[in-house]
């Protein structure tokens, strides 16, 4: 069963290169859809640089929330940091709760334009589930187990890295895979500032009103996104079948 | 290590913890000797799992000392005392993530045994607690009983030969069976091993099945600290008295064994004649009838006019084999079943039901 799928998330990684690679080839079926629209295919990047763009987006912002978010949640569950708590809840949120958009206006005076703002407004957007998931993925390591390895001499360390992460890893993995596709299909917005990835030719379809640009991006974006959520999910089964 | 068997493995000195305003233990002193199972008994919140808890520094006194071998615990890293104190809860804690091999293996693994000794110490263990290794090693803890996952728990506990296991109520969560039968295997570990291990229960009957010494506590002192006998038949004030109850003569009972009270007993085989048995009629009520190799058969009472010269075998009644006790029965059983019976005298049997002696209801009475 696991093998099946692992053939089959290789395969879709394989199918989605080809139409990266050779979306070209649809040059006819687009013109056919959409025969009052001259050209039909976005070229003024070529798809692999755009999807090499978007992943380098997705990857710096969600690896950074990644990092910082468990980091955080794990400070604030330690008797040290727990004081801290309300306090990086309520920070998370209210990054939350700022639309992307906004941070990226906000974040463009003070960086400029291009990648970095875009990088700075994922990252502050993907942080929040991350930190609720570590933090509910660790408050969930039943108190006797903790008991119990404190009482067999086990160090803070040796709980922290052999019972208290291996035990959340499933809540704390299922946190980075929804921060990530979030940011996947949020990352599009990065165009509008220059941050290219598979945004632009959703962006220049809508300005120039061409529907093909836009579904050849949105196609591409929600495929990404399909293809990065089976890879984290297969990751996270692979740590639990060791 | 060479402690005797009087020596005090462990001593508190005037220990006190306070939670905040509130005094959990107050002033507590005892001794516990090298080998001795200690049962530490009282109401809930009486302090028992705080002075058990501060054994392994899980909870450092307010003030006070403690002691194991002598030294001061607070001479070394809590981890390291840890490492070498047998540790046991109510909710097990076994890690849901590893086998039960991993699980028993925790403390060897900490202190960086090899692998084939850990391995060795294992199998041994669980054989211990009659769990075999083929079937359970690679089980994971969803896939046990209760009674199977604390058997595991003991084991680990048990895993790193420590001399102290601290136990704080590590039955009551399990149902009355299956709680019975691990308290027997308790004893019988503690007998074998000779761990010194000290308990917490709020359970009078556990504590007085398994106690060599209970200390009674109340309001974070010790009201009464000795041998189970002894709290039983004296009861030191109105405090302990009401804790052990109205039927403590009862509760004397599951601790005494049918082996250490019966009487050596005279039989007859079934292939005697009436005749021979009639002396020993002339002076017994009823006499036991066994077969040729001193198997219990059934019982005869002294009928007069029986023909001397035929054979007992076609007069006597023959017995229920659940009727007899073993030597290993309590009195408890032993008076349970003569009220149920309506009978004042049980035979005990051996294991192949061979006749070894008798329980009489007035040798009970005057225990």
């Amino acid at each position: 069963m696991t093998k099946y799928k692992k053939v089959s998330l290789i395969l879709f990684t394989l199918g989605y290169i080809l139409l990266v690679w050779k979306i070209g080839k649809f040059d006819g079926l687009f013109r056919s859809a959409f025969p009052e629209l001259d050209p039909v295919i976005y070229e003024r990047t070529s798809f692999p640089q755009m999807v090499l763009e978007h992943t380098l987006l997705v990857v710096l912002s969600s690896g950074c929330a990644t990092i910082f978010g468990v980091f955080c949640g794990i400070g604030v569950t330690r008797p040290g940091g727990r004081d801290f708590l309300p306090v990086v809840n309520g920070l998370a949120s209210l990054g939350q709760t700022f639309p992307p958009v906004a941070v990226l206006a906000l974040a463009v005076p003070a960086v400029g334009f291009g990648a970095k703002p875009t990088i700075i407004a994922l990252f502050l957007y993907g942080i929040l589930p991350i930190i609720r998931n570590t933090i509910a993925g660790l408050e969930s390591v039943s108190s006797s187990v903790l008991e119990a390895a404190r009482g067999m001499g086990m160090t803070k360390w040796q709980v922290l890295w052999r019972l208290e992460m291996p035990l959340a890893s499933g809540i704390i993995i299922a946190g980075i895979r929804t921060s990530t596709i979030i940011n996947i299909g949020t990352a599009t917005l990065g165009a509008t500032i220059g941050a290219g990835g598979l945004g632009a030719p959703i962006i220049a379809g809508l300005i120039i009103d061409n529907q093909a640009f836009i579904l050849q991006g949105t196609v591409l974006v929600g495929l990404f996104a399909i293809l990065v959520d089976r890879m984290i999910f297969q990751f996270e089964q692979s740590l639990f079948h060791q | 290590m060479a402690t005797t068997q009087e020596e005090i493995l462990i001593r508190l000195d005037a220990v006190t913890k306070k939670f905040d305003n509130e005094t959990a233990v107050d002033q507590l002193t005892m001794e516990i000797e090298s080998g001795e199972l200690c049962v530490l008994i009282g109401l809930s919140g009486c302090g028992k799992s705080t002075t058990l808890k501060m054994i392994n520094r899980l909870i450092e006194p307010t003030s006070g000392d403690i002691f194991i071998n002598g030294e001061p615990i607070v001479g070394l890293k809590p981890e390291e005392l840890r490492r070498k104190i047998g540790y046991v809860i109510q909710s097990i804690g076994l890690f849901p993530h590893w086998t039960v091999e991993k699980n028993i293996a925790v403390v060897p693994n900490l202190l960086k045994w090899d692998q084939a000794r850990i391995k060795q110490r294992v199998s041994e263990l669980l054989e211990l607690f009659d769990l075999d290794p083929d079937l359970y090693l690679t089980k994971f803890p969803d896939q046990l009983s209760g009674g199977q996952a604390q058997r595991v728990g003991v084991a680990r506990a048990l895993a790193a030969d420590p001399d102290i296991l601290l136990m704080d109520e590590p039955f009551g969560a399990l149902d009355p069976i299956t709680r019975e039968t691990l308290q027997l295997e308790l004893v019988r570990v503690h007998k074998e091993l000779r761990k010194t291990i000290v308990f917490v229960t709020h359970d009078i009957d556990e504590g007085i099945r398994l106690a060599d010494k209970i200390a009674v506590m109340d309001k974070g002192r010790i009201v009464q600290f000795d041998t189970p006998e002894a709290i039983l038949i004296s009861p030191h004030n109105r405090f302990v008295h009401e804790f052990i109850g109205t039927d403590r003569g009862l509760r004397r009972l599951s601790r005494l064994s049918v082996g250490d009270h019966m009487k050596a007993v005279k039989s007859v085989p079934a292939s005697a004649t009436v005749g021979d048995a009639k002396y020993l009629l002339e002076r017994e009520k009823f006499i036991w009838i066994t077969d040729g190799e001193n198997r219990l058969q059934g019982w005869m009472d002294a009928t007069p006019d029986l023909p001397m010269s035929d054979r007992v075998e076609s007069y006597f009644i023959p017995i229920d084999s659940t009727f007899p006790l073993n030597e290993d029965n309590l009195l408890k059983e032993a008076v349970s079943r003569m009220l149920w019976q309506s009978v004042q005298t049980v035979p005990v049997v051996d294991k192949d039901f061979k006749l070894v002696g008798e329980i009489r209801f007035s040798d009970i009475l005057s225990e």
